[in-house]
C-alpha cells in the first residue's frame, strides 16, 4: 500500500515539477537575471565578486550556455517536484488516519501542513534572497533551514495531535482549531532569534512575493493531482476486491 | 498482496500504518524509494560542486532553497 501512495506522490510530483519547472524557466530565471544583474552593478568585488565574473565570463557562448542551463533548471524544478511529491506520497500514507477531515480535504490540508513545513517555516528564519544580497554565511543559513524545517514539521505534527485529541474528547470544533493553531503560532517567534536578514527594497520583496507564489503554486497542483489519483486508486482498489467475492460464486 | 491489503488500507491508527508498510514493503521498493529521495535530496539541496550548483542555481532560488 505504501508503494501505491508513493507512487501516486511520484505522479503527482512529476506534474507539479513539470509545472514548476516552466515557472522557473519562464518567471523565476529572467527576475534572478535581474537581480544578478542589479547585484553586479551595485557589488564590486567582494564574496559574491567571482560568481558575477564567472557569469559574465560566460558572454561569448552566452546562448547554448544559456540554453543548457535553461535545461538543467527546468529538470531541476521537475525533480524539485519529484522530491516533494514522494515524500507527500509517504507521509499521507502514514499519517491519514491522524489527520483531521476525510479524502480531498485531507489531502489538501497535509500539502499545507507540507508547504509550512518544507518552505513556510524556514522562511521565517532565512527568507529567500535574490542573489547579491548580503546576508549570514551559507553554512549558517543552511542549519537554520534545516532547524527551521524541523520546527516547522514538529509545530504541525504537535497542531495535528492536539486537534486530534481534543475531537475525540468532545471538544467544540473551533476551540480544538484555535488550541491545533498555537504550536503553528509558536513558528512566529523564529524571524526573532534567527540571524538578521539582508536585503529589502521592492525587488526583494516583488522576488519573495515570485518565490512564494511558486511555491503555493507547486503544492496546489501537487495535492490536487494527487487527490485526484488518490481518489481513482481507492475506486481501483473496492472494484477489485469486490471482483474475487463475485468470481468464486460461478 | 490482495489478501491483506484491505485491511492495511483501512487501518485506523497511524501505528497500523507503520506496521503495514514495514511488513507490505520489498526491499527493492525500499531501495528504489531511498535511492530516489536520497539522489534527489543530494543533487538540488546538498550538492555543492560548482558545475552542478550553477546548473541548478535558478531552480533553487525559484525554490527558496538557501544559495549563495
Amino acid at each position: 500500500m505504501l508503494a501505491a501512495y508513493a507512487l501516486r506522490g511520484l505522479k503527482a510530483g512529476l506534474v507539479a515539477g513539470l509545472t514548476f519547472g516552466l515557472f522557473v524557466v519562464l518567471v523565476a530565471s529572467p527576475l534572478v537575471a535581474v537581480a544578478e544583474e542589479r547585484a553586479g552593478h551595485h557589488d564590486t568585488g567582494g564574496e559574491h565578486g567571482d560568481e558575477h565574473a564567472a557569469h559574465v565570463a560566460v558572454g561569448p557562448a552566452e546562448l547554448p550556455a544559456s540554453a543548457l542551463s535553461t535545461v538543467t533548471n527546468l529538470l531541476g524544478g521537475v525533480g524539485w517536484g519529484v522530491l516533494l511529491g514522494v515524500g507527500f506520497g509517504v507521509a499521507y500514507y502514514l499519517l491519514e488516519p491522524a489527520i483531521p477531515g476525510a479524502g480531498d480535504s485531507s489531502i489538501l490540508l497535509l500539502g499545507a501542513a507540507g508547504l509550512v513545513t518544507v518552505s513556510g517555516a524556514p522562511w521565517l528564519a532565512v527568507p529567500p534572497q535574490p542573489p547579491g544580497v548580503e546576508g549570514a554565511p551559507l553554512e549558517a543559513r543552511g542549519l537554520w533551514y534545516g532547524a527551521a524545517l524541523l520546527a516547522g514539521a514538529a509545530a504541525c505534527l504537535l497542531g495535528g495531535a492536539l486537534y486530534g485529541r481534543l475531537a475525540d474528547a468532545g471538544r467544540d470544533r473551533r476551540v480544538a482549531v484555535a488550541v491545533a493553531a498555537l504550536p503553528l503560532a509558536a513558528l512566529l517567534a523564529l524571524p526573532v532569534v534567527a540571524p538578521a536578514v539582508g536585503g529589502s527594497g521592492p525587488l526583494v520583496a516583488a522576488y519573495r512575493g515570485v518565490v512564494l507564489s511558486g511555491q503555493v503554486g507547486l503544492w496546489l497542483v501537487l495535492t490536487t493531482v494527487f487527490a485526484r489519483l488518490h481518489r481513482r486508486g481507492l475506486d481501483r482498489d473496492a472494484t477489485v476486491t469486490a471482483g474475487p467475492t463475485v468470481a468464486p460464486s460461478d | 498482496m490482495s489478501q491483506s491489503a484491505p485491511p492495511a488500507s483501512r487501518a485506523s491508527t497511524v501505528q497500523d500504518r507503520i506496521a503495514a508498510a514495514r511488513t507490505s514493503l520489498t526491499a527493492t521498493q525500499l531501495a528504489i524509494g531511498t535511492a530516489l529521495v536520497a539522489g534527489l535530496l543530494v543533487l538540488l539541496v546538498f550538492a555543492g560542486e560548482p558545475a552542478v550548483h550553477e546548473s541548478l542555481h535558478d531552480a533553487r532560488h525559484a525554490a527558496g532553497i538557501v544559495c549563495h
